[in-house]
Formats: C-alpha cells, sequence, structure tokens
C-alpha cells in the first residue's frame, strides 16, 4: 500500500497540478485582500475571512479537476496496463488513489491559509486571523467536497472520461445554488426529499448560514452524516465499477 | 517448478467465447512464442495471465502460486509489456523507471537495465519526446524491474530499428540463460524463430499446436527451387510431371518429400522438356511458412 501511496503522489510531484493550482490559490486570495483594500468601507473591516473563502473557492473547483482524473487518466494514456499488471489488488490501488486525493486537498488547504497570511501582510494591516471562521469554513468543505468527489469519482470511472465529471462536478456546484428553491417546495410537500443527495450538497452553505436548515429540513449535524453516508455510497458503487474494469 | 501453468483457460466477451480450453506451460530459463494471426486471442491470454482482464474458468499458476482476481501476489515475479509500452509521458524514463520500482531494484540494478535496454543516452528526456523504438525499449526496460521470474513480452519488437531489434534479440537469450522464462508474441516470426525454445500456436481461441523450436519446423513443409531462364515452361514441365509447381520471380518451386525422389523426378522432367536449370536449391522451412500451413489446414478444418 506505501509502495502505491508513494508511486501515487511522485506522479503529482513531477506534475504541474499542484504548483499551478497553488499559484491559482494565491493570486486568488491576493485578488480577494486588493478589493478588500481598494474599498473605502470593505478595506474598515477583517477581510481575513472572505479572503480565505475566496481561496478555498479555487480549492474546490481544483479537487473536482484533480479527482475527475485521477482514475480516468491511467485508462486514457493506457499507463492502467502498468497499473493493474502487478500484484496490488485493486482495492489497495483505488485507496491509495483516495489518499492522494486527501494529501493533495490538505496541500491546497495549506497554500490557502499561507496565501491569506500573505495576502493579510499585504492588503490587510495584518489583522487578527479568525480561526473560528477558517475552521467552520474548512470543516463545511470538507464534508461538501466528500460528498461532491465521490460523485465525480463515480462519473468519472462510469464514464471513463474526466472531462465530463469536471464538467458535471463543477455545473453541480453552480445547479445546487439555483435549483435550491424548487427543491425546498418538493421538500415542503415530500419530506423524503431531503434525504437525497442533492439537498446534502447544501452542507457548505449551512456551514456558513444555519439558516439554511429552514430550507433543508436538517440539522447541520444531519447535514454531515447524511454527507458521509451518500458519500461512502458512491465511492463503494465507485470501487465496484473500478475493480470490475477490464483492460 | 514450471514458472507458468496454464489450465483450461475459458474466456467470453459477453456471449462470445475468446479462449477454449487453453493450457500450456513454460519452464525456468525458457522462451516460449504464442503466435497466430490478429484476433486469435494472443492478446487476451497474455491480459489475463497479468490480471488486465478476468476469465470465465481455468487456472493460472505463476511459479507454483495461484493467481486469482483477489491472490495476485504471484504477479510479483512478472514482468509485462503488453499490447504497446505506455510510460507516463510527462515524467522522463528515468523518472518511469523509480515510478514503477517497488524498492526491490536498487539504484545500480536500475543503471544496468538502462544499459542493457539501452535507454541510458535519453532517460533523462520526457518520455513525451520517444519514438516508439525509445518507447518500446522503455517499456522493456520497466518489465524488467523488480527481478520477474517471468516476461510477458507482447509483440516487443514493433517499431523497433533492425539494430535494435537484433540488441534485443540478444537481451532476451541472455535473460533466459540468467532464467527468467519469457512469453513472447510477435508477428516479426523471422525475428521470433531466432530465439524461441517452443512455440504455441492460436487459432480462433484455441491452441492447435504446442511442440519445441526444432520439431515445429521440421514438421512444415519443404521445398526444392530450380532457378531458370523460363519459369513459365518449366512450371508447365513440373505440373505435367505429377507436381503442383508455384512460380517466384526467376524461380519455380515444388514439395520436397524428404528423400531425393522429388529431386530426381523434378530435375529430369526439366531435362526432357529442353529447359535449362541455372541453380537446384533445398530449403528448409521457414516459421512463416510452417505457421501458415498449420492455419490452413486448421481453418480447413474449421469450415468443414
Amino acid at each position: 500500500m506505501l509502495t502505491l501511496i508513494r508511486q501515487e503522489l511522485y506522479k503529482q510531484l513531477h506534475g504541474k497540478f499542484y504548483i499551478g493550482w497553488g499559484i491559482v490559490t494565491l493570486a486568488m486570495a491576493l485578488f480577494a485582500g486588493f478589493v478588500y483594500h481598494s474599498s473605502k468601507e470593505l478595506s474598515q473591516i477583517n477581510a481575513n475571512g472572505p479572503i480565505f473563502s475566496s481561496a478555498i473557492i479555487v480549492v474546490l473547483v481544483a479537487m473536482i479537476v484533480f479527482a475527475s482524473s485521477i482514475l480516468t487518466t491511467d485508462f486514457s494514456n493506457n499507463t492502467v496496463k502498468y497499473l493493474f499488471a502487478r500484484q496490488f489488488s485493486r482495492g489497495k490501488i483505488f485507496i491509495s488513489k483516495l489518499v492522494t486525493i486527501v494529501v493533495m486537498y490538505v496541500y491546497l488547504l495549506v497554500v490557502s491559509f499561507v496565501s491569506t497570511l500573505i495576502a493579510n501582510a499585504l492588503f490587510n494591516k495584518m489583522r487578527s486571523i479568525p480561526f473560528d471562521v477558517f475552521g467552520n469554513r474548512i470543516s463545511g468543505m470538507s464534508f461538501y467536497l466528500f460528498l461532491m468527489l465521490s460523485l465525480v469519482l463515480l462519473i468519472s470511472c462510469l464514464f471513463k472520461s474526466n472531462a465530463v465529471a469536471i464538467a458535471i462536478g463543477i455545473v453541480f456546484y453552480f445547479v445546487v445554488s439555483i435549483i435550491n428553491p424548487f427543491l425546498s417546495i418538493f421538500i415542503y410537500y415530500h419530506s423524503w426529499v431531503k434525504y437525497i443527495p442533492l439537498t446534502f450538497l447544501n452542507v457548505y452553505s449551512q456551514t456558513i448560514s444555519p439558516m439554511m436548515s429552514e430550507m433543508t429540513k436538517l440539522s447541520l449535524n444531519e447535514m454531515r452524516v447524511g454527507s458521509i453516508i451518500w458519500g461512502i455510497v458512491f465511492l463503494l458503487i465507485t470501487y465496484v465499477v473500478y475493480n470490475r474494469r477490464n483492460v | 517448478m514450471k514458472t507458468l501453468e496454464v489450465q483450461s483457460l475459458n474466456k467470453f466477451f459477453g456471449r462470445k467465447q475468446a479462449l477454449f480450453d487453453v493450457s500450456f506451460d513454460i519452464e525456468p530459463g525458457t522462451i516460449l512464442g504464442l503466435i497466430g494471426p490478429n484476433g486469435a486471442g494472443k492478446s487476451t491470454i497474455m491480459k489475463s495471465i497479468v490480471g488486465l482482464t478476468d476469465y470465465n474458468s481455468g487456472s493460472i499458476k505463476i511459479d507454483g502460486k495461484e493467481l486469482t482476481k483477489n491472490k495476485r501476489s504471484s504477479l510479483e515475479n512478472v514482468g509485462s509489456m503488453i499490447e504497446s509500452p505506455a510510460p507516463y509521458l510527462n515524467l522522463t524514463g528515468r523518472q518511469n523507471l523509480k515510478l514503477f520500482n517497488d524498492g526491490s531494484t536498487t539504484d545500480e540494478e536500475m543503471q544496468e537495465i538502462m544499459e542493457e535496454t539501452q535507454i541510458i543516452e535519453f532517460a533523462d528526456r520526457k518520455a513525451k519526446k520517444y519514438s516508439l523504438g525509445m518507447k518500446q525499449r522503455l517499456g522493456i526496460a520497466i518489465s524488467l524491474l523488480n527481478h520477474p521470474k517471468l516476461l510477458i513480452l507482447d509483440e516487443p519488437m514493433n517499431g523497433l530499428d533492425p539494430q535494435s531489434t537484433h540488441d534485443l534479440r540478444d537481451l532476451l537469450v541472455k535473460l533466459s540463460k540468467r532464467g527468467i522464462s519469457i512469453l513472447i508474441s510477435s508477428h516479426l516470426l523471422d525475428e521470433l524463430s531466432r530465439i524461441a525454445d517452443y512455440y504455441v500456436v492460436i487459432n480462433h481461441g484455441k491452441v492447435i499446436k504446442k511442440s519445441d523450436a526444432k520439431s515445429f519446423l521440421s514438421e512444415g513443409p519443404k521445398t526444392i527451387k530450380f532457378e531458370v531462364k523460363d519459369t513459365d515452361a518449366a512450371k508447365s514441365a513440373l505440373d505435367a510431371a505429377g507436381f503442383t509447381a508455384t512460380v517466384y520471380d526467376k524461380t519455380v518451386e515444388i514439395e520436397d518429400n524428404n528423400d531425393s525422389t522429388a529431386m530426381n523426378a523434378g530435375l529430369s522432367a526439366l531435362n526432357q522438356a529442353g529447359i535449362e536449370i541455372e541453380n537446384v536449391s533445398r530449403n528448409q522451412t521457414d516459421l512463416e511458412e510452417s505457421l501458415l500451413k498449420l492455419l490452413s489446414s486448421d481453418n480447413n478444418k474449421e469450415a468443414k
């Protein structure tokens, strides 16, 4: 297992993903800091929270792109022949990919934090860091990404295409906020609708604004548990598809 | 103990059966050529052995250890290159080797592999800049990592220039002398015939022949070639004498019956027709001819 994780990380270290998205995250944090700094009214408030939020939105997009390609790239480049023709079971290979996703997520969170510190120093007069806000954002984003990335992995594995998975993943992010009013009507008439995966994709929004529970009819903890359960279901289906794939 | 034992392998693609009771084995330190036409099932057999595709029934043992979907430890001893080399293109050759090294190959051994496969001069170039031949050599280098006892090479000579083909041949013979068993498929039958110890012939998913190289060739057709000026007249004379003559450029060929009667009868028929003979030679059949004859007889059998 360690060999597989080492190999996955070796590939990432020699790729451009972590540098590219690290730069985009930094740029986004600096841009947010600059916008707050440039406005007379906004420059009066501590912008560290919004700066960090802007940075982790980049993390969200980056992770969707990353997760959607981690399984399919091996198939599209044919490198899967070397990966599967070895003593490691597909279960172990799959887990090593999940571990790599987690490592990349932690890395991008660290980049977001450091980028916020830099933006704070340059544009925010070195104001205090609101760790509780940061913790809140990270927690919401982690539950959201667990569910979203499980879905993205499944789609990428089913369609054998990372482009489709990226498109669906990113579209989902925007579509969820658009269809929320309809979702709330459905939940009002049919209470079971609140348990569908789409509802749980509001976990990040509900973490930031607890008022969302009026719409989802679920407490934040229920939202978190639901995200984990649906995430595990999607991961199990992805594993079954991955395991049965012939090369 | 045999390095590889394949027993009664059956494989279906949907309702279509692709492999029918395929069985063969490989002794340590020998080279087995898996030959047959396109679509015969060679790659499917190789993919089944390395676990790239499931099979429906049968068994595969590598170095005495059974290989199943969940028990894959026997693949520790296998290096493979199936269909075409597929290195990580954004990595250099050296990085690809480091990536696939599970830790059992030392840096010195890796250097040796790079020298043996002659990738050392471009080892620090990204694989996306490699020619097909370079990728092929890198693929073979990757398969040699981690001390394999069995090498499975599907068309390893594709894309190689004559010198590289010659070098690869030498390398494979050297590896087999070290005790590594090699299962190799190639359409370059002339090249294969220079290194293979055994052949397994596959047609329509079935093993139609298993034989050691020497007897495989000796069982094939032999010919007598008459080099003449007037090939058409020579063909008519030989056909009239009861042979089925074939014209190739400036020669006319008849089948040899392994004693001198065919040669004498042919010469006498040509002499009687007054045809000037410039040269006569007796030819041992080559692998290609043997294979074609075997496949044609198998296809005729199936047609009946």
